[in-house]
């Protein structure tokens, strides 16, 4: 199983955790319904070194998770909102 | 050691009948190159030359023939699907499995086992019930069953499912089968290489080139190949492969595991699956049970398998077949699953010229193995996709007309 020192919350096993989607910025403007389904839809799937928003559900307790999707190690982990 | 294998050892070129070709070099050009030697890339190159008389095509694969998802897949066939558009494309499926044997020449081991989706709660009923009308209205048999007809279709299974989550009854597909997946991926290689078609395996696509016409050539580690139609039949590669296009796609890779026992005596002869336990079961010709669960939960690029999956499958496991408790886990792997918003996969033709898509096959891909095979040979030769799979393109996520195969395809593979 998969540990890390998480701030706040301490040592957790990640299977604590619901896993959000990659922190994507918000486009200032959407455009049109293409441009928007796109922002909506469209991911960067590749093995790679990623930011993802992560929820603990039992303190209630969001997380901006920085992980490596191909090997799985986790790197750093915030608390949203500092 | 036997004579044949020691001839094998010190002749070069033994000339005994094999499953198929493994050229040594590529040509500069072809008339398509397939990226991909999974059960699909396979069954389109075998439609290619079955339907359309095309034989000038490569079939290249990364690493070995059926070694991807196909090679590592639970093997479960249905076609008890939500939408419309998914009914109609997996029943075709299930037509061509059914004569694959015998068209192929090869004996995929297709077995009808009826399969049974519990119900454990009102809310899943629901659902069953919702996709029993669809299901019927398109033909298909599926039918809303209570706990009397789950425990004669299978005796062993404990209703009260350990107390906490009784069965309340279950959504029942007779034509639910499996099949053996190897048998298809080599079936489909052996029938396009007897027929002239080229399987490269080693030999990873590392670049895509386009021109004003569109797709343009095929980079490869041995080389590079002209060709005007490309088709990526990838599965959890496809964010690269695509990528070497610039073109973008809502496909999210999830790692999925599985696992088998060691074998038993033969009791299980249908398909069990809880979307609220997230497991499902059946029992090989071999004996082995073979079993699965849902997705892991993060995005993930390695088929690596997990012991917590293990534990937790067989903890789930044990409510319905207690007697399972002294049964050991002989294997377990994962595979990388390309998994798309609406569970429905992403196929046709793409925004540049000449480039086809065949993936976002997620948990569910390989009872489409024939009938993707077949729809994809005819888009590429027509240039225009297939009407089967029109509303299957990846067009749709820009215009929100999504599939909403969601509740059909979650967990039951
Ligand atoms: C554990 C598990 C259980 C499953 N259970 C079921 C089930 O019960 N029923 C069901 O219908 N489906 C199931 N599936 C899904 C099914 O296995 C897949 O959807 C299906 O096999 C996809 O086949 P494919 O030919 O598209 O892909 P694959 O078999 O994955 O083939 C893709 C090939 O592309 C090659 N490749 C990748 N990148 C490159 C490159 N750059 N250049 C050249 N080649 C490349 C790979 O080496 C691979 O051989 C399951 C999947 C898993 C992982």
């Amino acid at each position: 199983m998969n540990y890390f020192d998480f701030p706040v919350i301490g040592r957790r096993s990640i299977d604590e955790f619901t896993i959000g989607d990659d922190t994507l910025p918000e486009p200032s403007v959407l455009g049109n319904v293409q441009s928007t389904g796109n922002w909506v839809f469209d991911r960067e799937s590749t093995p790679r070194k990623t930011t993802e928003y992560w929820f603990h559900s039992s303190s209630q307790l969001w997380f901006i998770v920085e992980r490596n999707t191909e090997t799985d190690e986790i790197f750093s982990a915030e608390t949203l909102n500092g | 050691m036997s004579i044949r294998l020691l001839k094998h050892a010190f002749i070069e070129n033994y000339a005994e009948p094999c499953w198929f070709n493994t050229p040594s070099t590529l040509k500069d050009t072809y008339d398509v190159v397939i990226i991909g030697a999974g059960g699909h890339g396979l069954a389109c190159a075998h439609y290619l030359a079955q339907d359309h008389g095309i034989t000038n095509v490569a079939v290249l694969d990364a690493s070995y023939l059926g070694g991807g998802n196909t090679g590592r897949n639970t093997t479960i066939i249905r076609s008890n699907y939500l939408t419309p558009e998914g009914v109609r494309f997996y029943d075709a499926s299930i037509q061509l499995f059914k004569d694959l044997s015998s068209d192929l020449e090869t004996n995929i081991f297709y077995s009808e086992r009826g399969h049974y989706t519990l119900a454990h709660s009102s809310a899943t009923l629901r659902t069953a019930r919702w996709r029993a009308e669809v299901n019927k209205h398109l033909g298909i048999k599926s039918e809303v069953v209570g706990t009397d007809e789950i425990s004669r279709g299978c005796p062993e299974l404990q209703i009260d499912c350990g107390g906490s989550h009784a069965i309340e009854g279950a959504l029942f597909h007779a034509p639910g089968a499996v099949a053996r997946h190897d048998a298809v991926a080599w079936g489909y290689a052996k029938s396009a290489s007897a027929r002239g078609i080229e399987i490269h395996q080693h030999t990873p696509v590392i670049g895509l080139e386009k021109d004003s016409e569109g797709v343009s050539a095929v980079v490869t580690s041995k080389g590079i190949i002209k060709t005007r139609n490309v088709l990526s039949a990838v599965a959890g590669h496809t964010p690269t492969v695509t990528g070497m296009l610039n073109i973008k796609s809502p496909i999210e890779i999830f790692p999925l595991q599985a696992c088998v026992t060691e074998p038993i005596k033969p009791w299980l002869d249908t398909i069990i699956v809880s979307g609220s336990l997230h497991l499902y079961i059946s029992q090989s010709s071999r004996g082995e049970l073979v079993m699965g669960a849902t997705l892991d939960p993060m995005e993930l690029h390695s088929r690596r398998s997990t012991l917590g999956f293990v534990t937790s499958l067989c903890d789930q496991i044990l409510d319905l077949f207690p007697f399972l408790s002294g049964v050991k886990i002989n294997r377990q792997w994962g595979g990388m699953a390309d998994m798309t918003p609406d569970f429905a996969p992403i196929m046709g033709t793409s925004p540049v010229k000449g480039f086809y898509i065949d993936a976002g096959w997620g948990t569910w891909g390989f009872k489409a193995t024939p009938i993707s095979g077949k729809t994809m040979a005819s888009t590429i030769v027509n240039g225009v996709n297939d009407p089967l799979i029109r509303s299957f393109n990846l067009s749709r996520f820009g215009d929100f007309d999504l599939v909403g195969e969601k509740g059909a395809a979650a967990v039951g593979h």
